[in-house]
């Protein structure tokens, strides 16, 4: 299966095979993808208005997100602060990057479960880019990321935590999580739409995830366990967008798995894409 | 020049939620429709569209004539490229705009100007452009000051009204379009025939499903038969509709043929 559409001067082609073999189908799904991206003064709008229309009744509107992240951040702060005896320095700062960057970890693997699904009605009007919907949904998750982080910053500056060198390693961590978060929203996305009932069963299975991943502890408290954080690609997500936030540099070991988990990623999201890109407006 | 070709195109939705039983009951008490056939990979499928093969050329202005689920809907849907159907080849060249539920695309919680907005970035309309062409549409629909309060607000009617008016803003050079739109109270509705038989005469190939017998006659040059998802007649519309009242008559479908 195979789609092409060229932009001509006066003509616009399409031209579709059912018969092509996988590898046109392949490429179809990596124009799919390079296209919809292209198409950013439309992803962008739309990620705003989703953004904005989850909070349009309310007096404060988006500023709940900060606050909420903010009774989060005390609330848990608090408590795990004095739970546990081997706190990490700056518990609080700690507790507040954990939690903002478990939101965007978790929000694409659960929210990328029903992206196409909520691409739905425009999917079965239009023919446009399914990627479309992948790049809206990721957007709209930086800006609540972006809002989110204010906590973050409020936190860092009441707890005395200075930026330094590392702190620049922020922006690397930031280049890949959107990489990587575009072909983790792609491979559920097409996933979540075939069958349905992956997002009940992942949802449980996130809370467990929570649990298993080191945001509100440290993995050094595992000491003689901590093989099994280090097994959690989540923990090494978390590591290298954390530390820069607290001033550490992160592991190398960190960088080395999140760059193996990007190509694989990327490799499966795309053999995955192209398999079901013509397919999915029948799943949904 | 805009054409199109579609070559022993063959469309099966797939149906992965019914029962086997459930589906047989079904298909005792159908009248009307697709066929249903139980040999597809993944147990139930619908045949909505088998072996058709169909040309145009610039000027062909095309009435899509056939029972509910005949699959007049699903051809306009693989012609605008919205579905992949799973055998066949489809060569289509021009510039090409759907207009098929556009009701669909609406969001409640929006205002009514937003939505346009919407609307339009999703036909793919460049931010620029959109602004230039709000104001006409806003005027269109005469909605006044309703345009600003959120859709959810809205009649009906009113909804309908706003969907049309972003629909039928555009003219490509091919327009696949479902005719069920109907927009709202007679005043508005002598408008919205007039905007639509406008954007019919502008775009150079048209395809148009319709129950309407008279509209096929009055604006179609050429008229399409489905039955079955099969095309049984392809050729003037005079011809084609005494086809489809023969064939409509005895089978006492429930079809209103006007």
């Amino acid at each position: 299966m195979s789609t092409t559409q060229q932009q001509k001067p006066e003509s616009v082609v399409y031209d579709y095979d059912a018969n092509a073999s996988y590898g046109a189908a392949f490429r179809a799904g990596l124009d799919d993808l390079v296209a919809g991206a292209a198409m950013y003064s439309i992803w962008t709008r739309l990620g705003w208005r989703d953004m904005r229309q989850q909070t349009h009744r309310m007096m404060l509107g988006p500023l709940w997100s900060i606050i909420g992240t903010g009774i989060q951040v005390a609330a848990l702060g608090y408590v795990y602060g004095a739970l546990l005896k081997t706190a990490p320095t700056n518990t609080f700062a700690f507790i507040a990057a954990g939690l903002i960057i478990w939101f965007f970890l978790a929000a694409c693997i659960l929210g990328g479960l029903s992206v196409f699904l909520n691409f739905a009605g425009v999917m079965k009007e239009a023919d446009l880019p399914v990627s479309l919907g992948v790049y809206r949904y990721v957007f709209r998750l930086l800006i609540e990321f972006a809002y989110k982080f204010v906590v973050f910053i409020v936190v860092a500056i009441w707890s005395g935590l200075t930026p330094n060198w590392n702190t620049l390693l922020f922006i690397p961590g930031m280049a890949l999580y959107v990489l990587n978060g575009v072909w983790v929203v792609t491979l559920l996305g097409v996933a979540g739409a075939r069958y349905w009932d992956l997002r009940e069963l992942v949802a449980p299975l996130m809370l467990i995830a929570f649990l298993a991943t080191p945001v509100l502890w440290h993995p050094e408290i595992l000491s003689e366990n901590s093989l099994f954080a280090t097994l959690n690609p989540l923990t090494h997500y978390l590591d290298i967008l954390r530390e820069p936030l607290l001033g550490h540099a992160p592991a190398a070991s960190s960088y080395k798995v999140v760059l193996i988990m990007t190509v694989a990623g990327w490799a499966s999201a795309l053999a995955a894409f192209g398999l079901a890109r013509n397919r999915i407006v029948y799943w949904l | 020049m805009a054409s199109f070709e579609l070559h022993d195109v063959s469309l099966r939705y797939p149906i992965f939620q019914a029962s086997d039983q459930s589906m047989r009951s079904a298909l005792k008490s159908a009248v009307t429709g697709g066929l249903i056939s139980r040999k597809g990979r993944h147990g139930l499928e619908i045949v909505a569209l088998e072996n058709i093969n169909l040309t145009a050329k610039s000027g062909d202005k095309i009435g899509l004539l056939g029972h509910n689920g005949a699959g007049k809907t699903t051809l306009l849907k693989v012609l605008a490229g919205i579905y992949r159907p799973q055998a066949g080849h489809i060569h289509r060249v021009g510039k090409t705009v759907s207009v098929i539920n556009p009701s669909m695309g609406l969001n409640a919680s929006l205002s009514g100007s937003e939505n346009i907005e919407n609307l339009l970035l999703l036909f793919g309309l460049g931010w620029d452009e959109i602004r230039s062409r709000v104001p006409e549409i806003e005027a269109f629909t005469e909605l006044g000051d309703f345009i600003r309060l959120p859709v959810s607000s809205y009649s009906a009617g009113m909804r309908t009204r706003l969907a049309f008016a972003v629909a039928t803003s555009f003219h490509p050079e091919i327009l696949v379009i479902d005719e069920h739109l109907s927009a709202g109270d007679a005043g508005f509705m002598r408008r919205a025939k007039e905007r639509m038989r406008l954007m019919m005469e502008r775009s150079s190939i048209l395809v148009l499903a319709s129950h309407s017998l008279p509209v096929v006659k009055e604006i179609c040059n050429r008229a399409v038969l489905l039955e079955h998802g099969h095309i049984v007649a392809d050729g003037a519309p005079d011809e084609v509709i005494s086809i489809y009242q023969s064939r409509a008559a005895p089978a006492s479908s429930g079809d209103t043929v006007d």
